[in-house]
This record gives C-alpha cells, structure tokens and sequence, in this order.
C-alpha cells in the first residue's frame, strides 16, 4: 500500500541522489542545457507533488523518477509540434526550429538516417541500459513494458543497429556524434 | 567496463545464444557505445536552486481519499433510497468541497503461493463478436458470385421466400516460424482483482445529512450503495455511474444535454480526428475530470476500430447488396485506451488487445462522449508454476490460442496466419470462484503472438494470439459451435 507519509526529507534526500542522474537522462533526450534544466524542474516537481502516493513495493524510486521525466520530455516536444509525433530531440529534422546545442547535433548526416529509424522507446532502452546502468526491471517499470520484453528490445535495436548501419559506420557514429 | 560489458552480452545471449558467434563484434559495439556516453555536467547553482525551489513548494495534499476498497459492506435494502438521496444531493454540492474527491485506491497485496486455486477460465465471451468467429464474416453479395458460401432453399409459404445461406468453411492455419522463447523463470505472478467496494465514512456523513421529504435518511442505519448515477445539469454535461460494490466507473454524455441530431451527417474528410488530437483530447478530459491513470500507461489509439468500421460495408452477411470496395467512412469517433499497468506490467484482453481506460473522442462534437472501465486497481498476486514447455506453447498458439476457431473437417478454404515473435504481457480474464460461486477477475501471465498476416482482406481481425503460461492445460477449448446458417428473405427469384 502507498506509504501515507513519505517525508519531505526523504524526498530531500532522494532529489540529492538522483537530481545529477534525471538531468543527464533529460539531457540526453534534449541535447539542449536550459531546456533540460527546464525540465529536470518539472519532472521534480511533478515527482514532489505525487511523492505522497508513491509507493516503494510497486518499484524503486529510481523508476519511478525516470518514468516521470520520460514522460516530461516526451510532453514537453509533443506540445511544441503537435501535428507530428515526437517524443524527443532525435526525432526532429535539421531544419526544425527548435534548441539543440550545436556541439550535440549529429555531424554525420548519413549516420543520423539509421539512427532515425529507431523508436524512442529503443533509444531509451540503450540509453537507459548502457549509460546509466539501470536493470532491465528498472527499465520495465520506466517504459511500462515487460522486462523480457525490454531485454528483447534491447538485444533487437542492436541487431538493427548492427544489420542495418555498416560496421565503419556506425563505429563513426559512435565516435563522433556526440 | 569490461563487468558491464560482461552484463549486458550475458543478457543477450539468454535471448539468441547464437548471437556469441559474433560476440567480438557485439563486445566491439557495446564498448564503442560505452565510450560514446556524452560528458555531461550538471551545474551545481541549478541544482542548489532546485533543491531550493522544491523547499519551498507545499505539495500537493492527498490527505483525504474516499476508498471504494473500504467500502462498508451492508444490507441491499436501502439502495433505491440512497440512489434518490444522492440524486438530491447537487454534483456541486457533492464535489465543491475541495477536500472530499473521489479517488480509486490501488496497491497490489502479496499473498501466498496458489492462493486463487485452480485457474481454469474459460473463453472469454466479450470479445467474440469482434473475432469473426465460426467462420463468419464472408462477404455476400445479391446473387452470390462474391461469395464461396452455400445457399439451400428451403420450404416456404405464399408469403416469404426464404433461403439458407451457409457461411464459407473457412479454417485458419496458425503458423510460428521464429526461434523458442526462453524463460528465466519457473513462477510468475496471477493477480486477482479485489472487490468488496469501500465507502468512506465522509460519503456516508453526507447522506445522512439529506433530508427528504418522504423520509430521513439520516435515520437509515448500515447502508449501503450499490450504484449512483450523477447528472450534469449544463451543455454537453455528462452522466456518472458508479458502481462502488465493483469499483467500477463509467462516464458518458448526458443525452439531454447535448445535440440530439448526431448521426444524420456522414462526416467528411476534413472532420476525421488526427491521432494526436483524439489522444489530446482525451488527456485534457482525464485532466478536466480528474481521474486517476497514475497505474495506467500512456494513452494510445485503438486502431483495430478502424478496420471494423471500414470493412464492415463488404463484410455484413445481412446485406443484400453490398460492394466490393470498401467505402469511405470516417469514424464518428475515435477510441483512445490508457493501458492497465500491474507491477509494471501491460494488461491485454484475450485478443491480444491492451485493456484499460477506454475514452471515446466524439469527431463531430471534438468532445470526448464516454469513458469506461475506470476501476479499482487493487489486486491480489499469487505466485504460480508456469508452463514452459516450449511444445506445448506453441501447439496451444496454432489452434489460435486462448481464442477457438471451428475446424471443419471439409473447409472451402484454409487461412494461413502467420504469428510474430512473442512477449510477455498479463492477459485479463473472468472464472467463477470456487468457494463463492461469485466470478472474479483473473490477470494471467501470458504469451502474445502478433499477428504479421494481413488482416485487411476482411475475414480475420484478431491482432494477436495469446496463451496463458498458468492453467493452460484446464483451458476451456471447447470450439463453437458449427455456424448456424442464416435466414435471407427475399434474395431469390423464384
């Protein structure tokens, strides 16, 4: 059951542990420093005003905070361009009118075409997975999937990445677009 | 990195073992992946400003929740009453107090291994006008060239020219042609959905504080309420039902308050509702009406509603005359789901579809006209043994799974549906209990197989196929019965 009294010291001390962590979850997804600050802001927020509902035998806190700044940043484009999906700064286009930092931005346009194809939820799985060592079951409760089904998702963008990019190229890639 | 690196293969290979075979270039990827992680700094004002900010921020009070799970159990006796006491009572009297809100309750409760007996549901009868069932659902067309299917004339007075149409034979071949499933575990969670209802003592407060003029109700002792129906008295109000025993909630337009000329306009294809503003639109509503999709995933388009409306021209066996082509229809509406999440994990009914929050957004009106299945979501998990014989999962997949499909022994013709790689997923379903001869919701951890074959030939509309890992082998697969024919008056020249 939800503990009725989750303190504003816990959560005090949560924000310490995890605030370095949300930022950079968000940065990656935005590529744009204020912006993520931004909305490192409102996912704390969003977080600090359910924090009383929040229940640690339905998942980590850690999940939890992730899930809600997922969904921040996923809001936070889809209000932006609402006659198109987007659900983070991969999705744009060159020429959309939106922050991005220009040392982010992906040099190689060939490269960007492969990454493209990928779902948001694909590249939240390699972000999440790889980047910032979260468990498959961390994972599942971030994307509200299944954490065989996260797994599979994880192994599946690989072998995409891998059949569909050439190897040189995708090692580019790696080297040198971010 | 090496560890992580360690990590991460390890997972994959329990997914495709044979994926070791490229495992220098697999640990090449990863470690160029690794590499790449942008140096990303957090600026340490911001962060004492956050941290600042949220100091001074009260939080949202949750202090007061009026829970169905608590909900007192009573006599039926003084229902009618208290239906006529609530309907009293204004919605703004009931809802402007700005502390009392009705809020569902939620939680999941461990209990012990096996608690909920033997599983053995049975087919799951809510779904079975969508399936095309029985072979039905073949095209006829007025003097039968379209169709395969089998007119028998039968006797008829001076009155009525009747004839027996036959449906076609169809039989469907599931066929899997992707590896073996691998399982890391050997039990998995059944959950059970808790009723009983609660009624917070401040609701009961309220109507014992109505005063009518027939009666007191403040003299009733041990009520209790087993539905409400609300009313919003303004333009385009809605009506509220709930169902307190069952936790369950619906919303929909009140009909005399909204535009009585609905469907006399076939819309147009301007009119048709974006994805996007459908899912908006639904959102601004659970906002609007505050209803809580904290256990609820992000909300997303039903799209197999599409295929029913734009196929159901050519596929209606009770026209006479039908075309061959799909006609233009733009939905008058658009279904929009927030799916049920348990521990995490996604709910889907026995098609295969994901199951929740069902919100109806109305093209026309641009207004959403109806929200169902709003419910509790408090459960009980039970751990139990799942079947993992990888055989008997896939032979239990090509008869179509949890859903039957008649098998005729001479079908006109055999349908191959092709089944993609499957996943994990808590697939909803109803038996009675045992002990209260009362039915009770089951979620089961199951198998998803989508569908890849093409469904837009109008025969099968079935997204997917799903087979229970608990209680497979008590599984109800007792086939429909053999199509009945249809009467068609009429349709023959003498």
């Amino acid at each position: 059951m939800a503990k009725e009294n989750n303190s504003r010291s816990e959560f005090t001390i949560l924000y310490d542990q995890y605030v370095d962590k949300i930022y950079r979850f968000i940065y990656y997804k935005t590529h744009h420093k204020e912006t993520a600050e931004d909305l490192t802001s409102v996912a704390f927020v969003k977080a600090l005003n359910s924090f009383s509902s929040f229940d640690q035998n339905k998942g980590g806190f850690s999940a939890w905070i992730y899930k809600i700044a997922r969904n921040t940043v996923i809001d936070f484009y889809r209000s932006k361009k609402t006659l198109i999906n987007i659900d983070d700064v991969w999705d744009l286009s060159d020429n959309q009118d939106i922050e991005r930092e220009v040392d982010a931005s992906l040099k190689l346009a060939e490269v960007k075409k492969y990454l493209k194809k990928l779902s948001v939820e694909q590249r939240d799985v390699v972000i999440l997975r790889v980047w910032e060592g979260l468990s498959y079951k961390e994972i599942a409760a971030v994307l509200g999937k299944s954490e065989n089904g996260c797994k599979m998702m994880f192994f599946r963008t690989i072998k995409k990445l891998k059949e569909e990019m050439p190897l040189v190229l995708f090692l580019c890639f790696l080297l040198k677009s971010f | 990195m090496r560890k992580e690196i360690e990590q991460i293969l390890s997972d994959i290979y329990q997914i495709d073992p044979a994926l070791k075979e490229h495992e220098s270039v697999l640990i090449e990827m990863i470690e160029k992946l690794l590499l790449a992680k942008p140096e990303v700094k957090v600026d340490e004002i911001f962060v004492s400003q956050l941290r600042q900010k949220l100091e001074a921020i009260e939080p949202a009070k949750n202090n007061f929740s009026l829970s169905f799970f608590t909900w007192n159990r009573a006599a039926y006796a003084f229902t009618a009453l208290a239906l006529i006491a609530v309907a009293t009572v204004s919605l703004n009297y009931f809802f402007k107090q700005e502390t009392e809100k009705l809020v569902l309750s939620s939680g999941v409760e461990r209990v012990e291994n096996n608690a909920f007996g033997e599983i053995a549901f049975s087919t799951d009868q809510e779904n079975e006008e969508s399936l095309g069932r029985g072979g039905g659902g073949m095209p006829l067309t007025a003097n039968g060239e379209q169709s395969t299917g089998s007119y028998y004339p039968t006797p008829t007075d001076a009155d009525t020219k009747a004839e027996m149409y036959v449906p076609s034979r169809i039989n469907y071949n599931f066929v899997y042609n992707g590896e073996e499933f691998s399982f890391e575990k050997e039990t998995m969670n059944v959950y059970r959905k808790s009723t009983g209802g609660a009624v917070p003592s401040q609701l009961a407060g309220l109507l014992s504080g109505v005063k009518l003029d027939v009666l007191d109700l403040g003299k009733l002792k041990n009520t209790e309420i087993n539905s409400l129906q609300i009313n919003e008295n303004k333009d385009y109000g809605y009506t509220v039902y709930i169902e307190p025993k069952q936790g369950y909630v619906s919303i929909s337009m009140n009909w005399e308050k909204w535009p009585q000329d609905v469907y006399q306009r076939q819309l147009t294809e301007s009119e048709r509702l974006s994805d996007q503003e459908a899912i908006s639109m639904a959102k601004a509503f659970v906002k609007s009406y505050g209803i809580n999709v904290s256990n609820y995933g992000e909300p997303e388009i039903v799209d197999y509603q599409n295929h029913y409306y734009i196929s159901r021209d050519v596929a209606s066996p009770l026209e006479e005359v039908v075309s061959t082509e799909p006609s233009l229809y733009i939905p008058d509406s658009a279904s929009v789901v927030y799916p049920l999440l348990i521990d995490s994990q996604e709910v889907y009914d026995q098609s295969g579809r994901k199951t929740g929050i069902n919100i109806d957004v109305s093209a026309r009106y641009r207004k959403v006209t109806y929200a169902s299945n709003i419910t509790i979501n408090s459960f009980q998990s039970s751990a139990y043994q799942i079947e993992n014989d990888w055989e008997k999962i896939i032979d239990f997949a090509k008869k179509g799974g949890t859903n039957s499909y008649y098998q005729y022994e001479d079908p006109t013709e055999t349908i191959e549906i092709e089944l993609g790689d499957p996943f994990f997923g808590l697939v909803k379903t109803w038996q009675v209990s045992q002990d209260k001869y009362n039915g009770e919701e089951l979620y089961i951890p199951s198998l998803i197989f989508p569908v890849l074959s093409d469904s837009s030939n109008g025969y099968f509309y079935q997204q997917s196929v799903t087979v229970p890992l608990v209680g497979m082998e008590n599984y109800d697969r007792s086939y429909p019965d053999y199509p009945m024919p249809l009467l068609q008056g009429n349709a023959v020249e003498e």
